[in-house]
């Protein structure tokens, strides 16, 4: 049986694109069905199960992540892959929060996409390609959210009250 | 007060008279004419009855009470006058006789009192001849303040005294000594005399302790009198001034609330003449609504009981006419705290009272002014943001996911198994380049004007990201750190924080010439706090603060901004700056700021 990937994106123009992007990659993979919204998607999962589902986080309604993490809790063993515009560093946390097994750079769709499935049914995770989304702080942000205490505020910094 | 007495003492022993052989010569000081007039009506009754003769020199007065007061005591004093036993002169017709140059002139005075004092004694109808003279013309040199010319003639009296017998009698009004500086002509007038007489004594001898204790009584008087007319006069200047003023109503009131006393300020302020309102009840004051509240009465008894009752209220003019009084009421207390009454001071507060009620009125406006501006603010804010918000959706959603697939099929043509000329492939590449720098383009545009990550991702990643093209930008460093627990917090308040964050940013580039920013997310127990500091030249904060800065002004941007939203959702914005930087900080109560769960 061939694996079944679900396409959720609220823009049909996209979904279509997915498709031939996925009928191009020679892959036997069998679209099994489409969904614009999460709340339809949610009730695909339910009744298709899909083995992978590419979910768009900008959505009407209940956005991608949220899906993601409703998507955990039917306790199936579909794996969710973020489709979406969005580049941000803090992204990978937010995609690892929502319980989501990947994302994708829609822009950089035709580079990662399938390969990023390949790895989801391989049972692996993909979070960004080689060259990764674009970060252009040299200090990584994302990393270590220690509390910053108001104590620790340098005295030079702490500047008289107007 | 033993120190002054015996002061007192020794003054008066230098004032003793020295010892006289020839005639009595006496002098009384007196505060009574009264009491003075009887002595002397005695002593000239004694002379005449007994046969003596008698020469009164006095003022016209005088002289008048005198004859009374020897009719009284049924002397036929015509007759005495026609046997020339009984002479009466005018003391300033004498004197005027007498004086050459401002002094008595001796030949003169011997002359005139000589040749009356001899015709006197031969008139006399008795064996000894006996004659009484009483005079009174140095009281009138020492009255007009001729003091040496008084004592001079005393001088010439006494030498007189030498050459015929007569017992002779001086009296000056002790009001002629009420002050320090004639305390010297005193000691010299009560020495130029053989006896000093105590007040309304008639005795004619006294020993020498009477005499003695006669001046220091005299000299005591002497000085409570000075100390009582330097008292009238104060008070009398006193109440010329309370009389005068003309800002204040000063009047008094008796015990019982009846007015007694009445200036020219309440005259002016009130209407009422002194002859109109004193003896009326101070209750015609007051409107008739505070009278039936019992108003007046009840100020008289807060006043009597805590010593002063102020007010302020409306009062009534005789005219009828209303003012706005200010008063104060305080209970006159006699020495052993009886109310014996008030004293009241009432000023017209009408100007200042509508002035105080314009005051109010303009501040309310300013209020409601302030309320519609703020509720313009919010309004624009959020309009601004709606439109932001549709506009980057628009981008964002729309034209970006048309070049994200534009993109995505130019790519997978590149991959594609037909033959293409190398040419064509680089055009390929090319092509698909545009549709990612154009993807870019517009994501960053739509995040700009409204990143939607901030809903779908919260906070945290939109900082994230908006930090990491604002480095891009602006070459200017910045770290971002994060409260672990920080979740998702109330749509409106990450809107709010992430635009106070721009505007905060924007700032710093612009204005702060700083290398790097510090963004921080933090959490106490009560509040969820933004912070973003930099290490720049800081800002005049005063500047922030002048009334009219524009809301985009150069320098502040969005800082009214800042705040309107901050206040929209009930935070507060704190903006410190010095030498080493300017920290932004906003503050928003976690009651507000948590996120409401979104259902499964």
């Amino acid at each position: 049986m061939n694996p079944r990937i679900l396409i959720v994106d609220d823009h049909e123009i996209v979904r279509e694109g997915i498709r031939t992007l996925l009928a191009r990659s020679g892959k036997n993979w069998e679209v099994c069905g489409e969904a614009s919204n999460a709340s339809d998607a949610i009730v695909a999962i339910k009744s298709l199960h899909p083995q992978v589902v590419i979910l768009d986080v900008s959505m009407p309604g209940i956005s991608g992540l949220e899906a993601a993490r409703l998507i955990g809790k039917l306790d199936l063993s579909t794996r969710v892959l973020i489709f979406t515009m969005h580049e941000s560093t803090h992204l990978e946390s937010e995609v690892r929060d929502a319980g989501a097994h990947g994302y994708v750079s829609k822009s950089q769709a035709a580079r990662d996409l399938v390969h990023a499935i390949q790895t989801l049914l391989s049972g692996g995770t993909f979070f960004g390609s080689a060259s990764g989304p674009s970060s252009g702080s040299g200090e990584n942000p994302g990393r270590g959210s220690t509390f910053f205490s108001i104590l620790t505020w340098p005295d030079r910094l702490r500047p008289r009250f107007v | 007060m033993a120190a002054r007495e015996a002061s007192v003492l020794q003054s008066a022993k230098n004032a003793l008279p020295a010892p006289l052989n020839h005639s009595a010569h006496s002098v009384q000081f007196y505060f009574e004419d009264r009491l003075m007039i009887e002595g002397l009506a005695g002593l000239v009754a004694t002379a005449l009855v007994s046969g003596d003769a008698a020469i009164v020199i006095a003022s016209k007065a005088h002289r008048e009470a005198l004859a009374r007061e020897l009719k009284d005591r049924d002397l036929n004093l015509t007759r005495a006058i026609a046997g020339g036993r009984f002479v009466c002169l005018d003391a300033s017709e004498t004197q005027a006789r007498i004086m050459l140059n401002g002094m008595p002139e001796a030949e003169r005075f011997s002359r005139l009192i000589g040749g009356l004092i001899s015709s006197a004694r031969t008139a006399a109808k008795s064996e000894q001849k006996g004659l009484v003279i009483f005079g009174e013309m140095v009281a009138l040199l020492w009255a007009e303040g001729k003091h040496q010319a008084a004592i001079r003639l005393e001088e010439l009296w006494n030498d007189l005294a030498a050459q015929y017998s007569f017992s002779l009698r001086c009296a000056y009004p002790m009001n002629g000594f009420h002050k320090q500086e004639h305390a010297d002509s005193f000691a010299k007038i009560c020495a130029a005399h053989s006896s000093v007489l105590p007040l309304g004594s008639r005795a004619l001898v006294l020993n020498d302790d009477e005499q003695q204790r006669t001046i220091v009584a005299l000299q005591l008087k002497l000085q409570v009198f000075e100390y009582e007319s330097t008292l009238r006069e104060t008070e009398r200047r006193f109440c010329l001034l309370v009389e005068a003023v003309q800002d204040y109503a000063i009047f008094t009131l008796d015990a019982d609330g009846l007015v007694n006393s009445w200036n020219v300020g309440a005259k002016r302020l009130k209407g009422y003449e002194a002859s109109e309102i004193i003896g009326q009840h101070f209750s015609r004051f007051y409107p008739a609504e505070d009278i039936q509240a019992g108003k007046p009465q009840g100020e008289l008894a807060i006043a009597a009981s805590e010593g002063r009752v102020e007010d302020e209220g409306w009062r009534i003019r005789k005219d009828g006419s209303r003012f706005w009084a200010n008063v104060v009421i305080t209970a006159t207390k006699d020495a052993h705290g009886g109310i014996i009454g008030f004293s009241k001071v009432t000023r017209d507060f009408t100007e200042r009272m509508l002035a105080q009620q314009n005051l109010q009125n303009s501040q309310r406006k300013l209020q409601d002014s302030e309320r519609s501006l703020r509720e313009l603010s919010f309004h624009l804010l959020r309009t601004q943001d709606e439109e932001r918000q549709r506009i980057g959706r628009d981008l964002h959603d729309s034209l970006g996911q048309y070049l994200s697939v534009l993109k995505m099929k130019l790519d997978s043509l590149k991959s594609s198994p037909s033959k293409m000329s190398p040419h064509d492939l680089a055009e390929l590449n090319n092509c698909s380049q545009i549709a990612e720098d154009a993807v870019k383009e517009v994501r960053t545009l739509s995040y700009l004007l409204y990143p939607p990550m901030l809903e779908e991702m919260g906070l945290k990643s939109a900082i994230s990201w908006y930090l990491d093209g604002f480095t891009n930008r602006s070459g200017i460093r910045t770290t971002f750190e994060v409260s672990p627990a920080l979740g998702r917090l109330a749509p409106d308040v990450e809107l709010a924080t992430f635009r106070v964050l721009q505007e905060s940013l924007t700032n710093v580039h612009r204005h702060s010439g700083s290398p790097t920013a510090d963004v921080r997310l933090l959490l106490d127990d009560e509040n969820f706090i933004l912070r973003v500091s930099d290490q720049g030249k800081g800002v005049n904060l005063n500047n922030f603060e002048l009334p009219g800065q524009d809301w985009t002004g150069a320098h502040g941007v969005g800082l009214r901004g800042m705040r309107e939203r901050m206040r929209q959702i009930e935070g507060h914005l704190e903006l410190w700056s010095s030498e080493a930087g300017t920290t932004v900080t906003a503050t928003v109560p976690l009651r507000h700021a948590a996120a409401v769960p979104t259902a499964p």
